[in-house]
């Protein structure tokens, strides 16, 4: 007790809130990180690396001038990140919910998952291609099986997780199966999905891009392959941002939800 | 009510086997074996015995949560098969939801039954009330003590209306201080409600302090080996405690009890 009243009466911080200290560091960092980028930018070949300064140019350039297609890129992306997304979600969760409550899906069920969830996605797009074609039914179809596996396995293991502390007393007072999963299972259940989730959104941001390098030049992988075969450096980050940004709004939005949610756990 | 007596609740024969797997070999654990006693209307029933004696499968198998292997339980002489909604069950972990505030946790049978919100609420907010909770309404479980929490699962029990409130334990996981005022509390209410209890405990003196009659069972196999009537006068209060029949019947359960706990069956391989 006595050290830090000291050390604290030696400095002479004047105190500040720990919102504006944390903004503060970040905005430090951010400002270093950014000199140093743009320093190292400015003394390498242009070839391999692009100072900040270029990309954000490049970044409005993309943004302002609509023969750069971002929009359309960018649209085309979404156009299998959501359904393909959401798809996996619903899915992941209802056959999770399945395999945590009846142990006959679980046992059919769990080799296959464990294969699939373990296997690299890349080497699914040849073979869906071969099947699919190169169209956005392929894309999705892929970036469904990327996402899936991670909200499957974690719903299940918090259906599991369920103990008998919640299900018995609803059983008690009558429960229905389905007023159990709905009321009860589901409910206690929710920060694992969303865990799930989370995990599969980043599978799913990933192999959009993939599929879109690897299949047809479409999208913002496309673009990308395009900066890149073209030797623009500087404009190879703009999709990178895009990406980035996009990845942290859905992230921020399944973060609020599970505030929303998980808080009243009083965890 | 004309003067045929049909008993609240009849025990037939009860037993019930419990299976474990230890090491690929199937354990038999009986738990309960020919448990019979009858409950009259409005009495308040305690079951006491060693850990581990089924005192608690027992509880269960009333509600129906668990079925018995052998015998048959009748409440007004209907066989119970599955849980219902005039018997009802206060668990020693609470079993709030802890994601339901108080009113949705106390709502949340009649929820189940499909009683419309409106009702369902002034129903809940009235047990609410009777357990002492106002003000409480839109508190999180997390956010209340120990008593609190059960006084919302006793309220989630009186809600339905159940003729036989089944306790589990009920207050033995608050601290001494709290556990003296909630049998007290208990104690109104009941008399106030008129409910059928039967109350699961391993404190004698919880038991002899509380109830009409004490039913004492063996270690496992639980089965009945004595039954105390308890004759002391209520409406009880700290006073009880003090009189030297009170003292008499505590020491009397004390010695039955002691001499079922001597050998617990371990149970036996059968595959």
């Amino acid at each position: 007790m006595t050290d830090v009243i000291t050390s604290a009466g030696s400095v002479r911080v004047p105190s500040l809130s720990t919102r504006t200290k944390f903004y503060l560091t970040t905005g430090i960092t951010f400002v270093l990180l950014m000199s140093v980028w743009e320093l190292v930018g400015r003394l390498t070949n242009p070839l391999f690396f692009a100072p900040i300064s270029d990309i954000v140019v490049e970044l409005v350039k993309a943004i302002l001038d609509p023969r750069e297609r971002l929009l359309t890129a960018f649209l085309q992306t979404l156009s299998v990140l959501v359904p393909g997304f959401v798809i996996a979600s619903v899915l992941g969760v209802a056959i999770g919910i399945l395999m945590g409550r009846r142990n006959l899906a679980y046992q059919t069920l769990d080799p296959y998952v464990t294969i699939l969830y373990n296997t690299p996605r890349v080497v699914l797009i040849p073979i869906f291609m071969l099947w699919l074609g190169t169209g956005a039914t392929m894309k999705i179809v892929v970036v469904v099986l990327a996402a899936i596996f991670p909200v499957i396995v974690n719903t299940m293991l918090g259906v599991r997780d369920v103990s008998a502390q919640l299900t018995e007393p609803a059983r008690s007072l009558k429960a229905t199966e389905r007023q159990l999963l709905h009321k009860v299972i589901f409910p206690a259940t929710l920060p694992f999905i969303i865990a799930g989730i989370k995990l599969g959104l980043g599978r799913a941001l990933t192999t959009v891009i993939v599929a879109e390098l690897f299949v047809s030049v479409s999208g913002l992988g496309g673009m990308l392959h395009t900066a890149a075969t073209s030797y623009q450096t500087a404009k190879m980050f703009v999709p990178a941002i895009i990406l980035a940004l996009l990845g942290i709004l859905i992230d921020g939005l399944l973060s609020r939800l599970e505030r929303a949610t998980v808080r009243r756990y009083g965890a | 009510m004309t003067a045929v007596p049909v008993p609240r609740l009849q025990i037939e024969n009860i037993g019930k086997t419990f299976f474990k797997t230890v090491r690929d070999k199937t354990i038999a654990v009986p738990v309960l074996a020919h448990v019979s006693f009858s409950v009259d209307p409005g009495s308040f029933v305690s079951v006491i015995g060693p850990s581990g004696c089924g005192k608690s499968t027992l509880l269960r198998i009333i509600d129906g949560l668990i079925h018995a292997d052998e015998g048959k339980v009748l409440v007004d002489g209907r066989l119970v098969t599955e849980p219902g909604v005039d018997r009802a069950v206060v668990f020693q972990y609470f079993g709030l939801y802890p994601w339901r505030d108080v009113l949705g946790n106390v709502a949340f049978g009649l929820e189940l039954q499909n009683v419309p919100k409106q009702a369902r609420t002034a129903r809940a907010l009235d047990k609410i009330r009777l357990v002492g909770l106002e003000g409480f309404e839109h508190h999180y479980p997390h956010e209340l003590s120990g008593g609190m929490r059960q006084r919302v699962g006793f309220a989630r029990a009186l809600a339905l209306d159940p003729d036989i409130i089944l306790m589990d334990e009920p207050f033995s996981a608050v601290d001494e201080q709290t556990r003296e005022l909630l049998q007290h509390e208990l104690l109104e209410l009941w008399a106030k409600t008129g409910k059928t209890i039967i109350f699961v405990t391993h404190s004698i003196d919880e038991a002899v302090y509380m109830s009409d009659r004490i039913i004492v069972l063996s270690a496992r196999p639980g089965r009945i080996i004595e039954t105390i009537d308890v004759e002391l006068p209520r409406p009880r209060d700290d006073r009880t405690r003090a009189m030297p029949e009170f003292g008499r019947i505590r020491t009397g359960a004390w010695e039955i009890l002691k001499k079922g706990i001597r050998t617990a069956t371990e149970g036996q391989v059968v595959a």
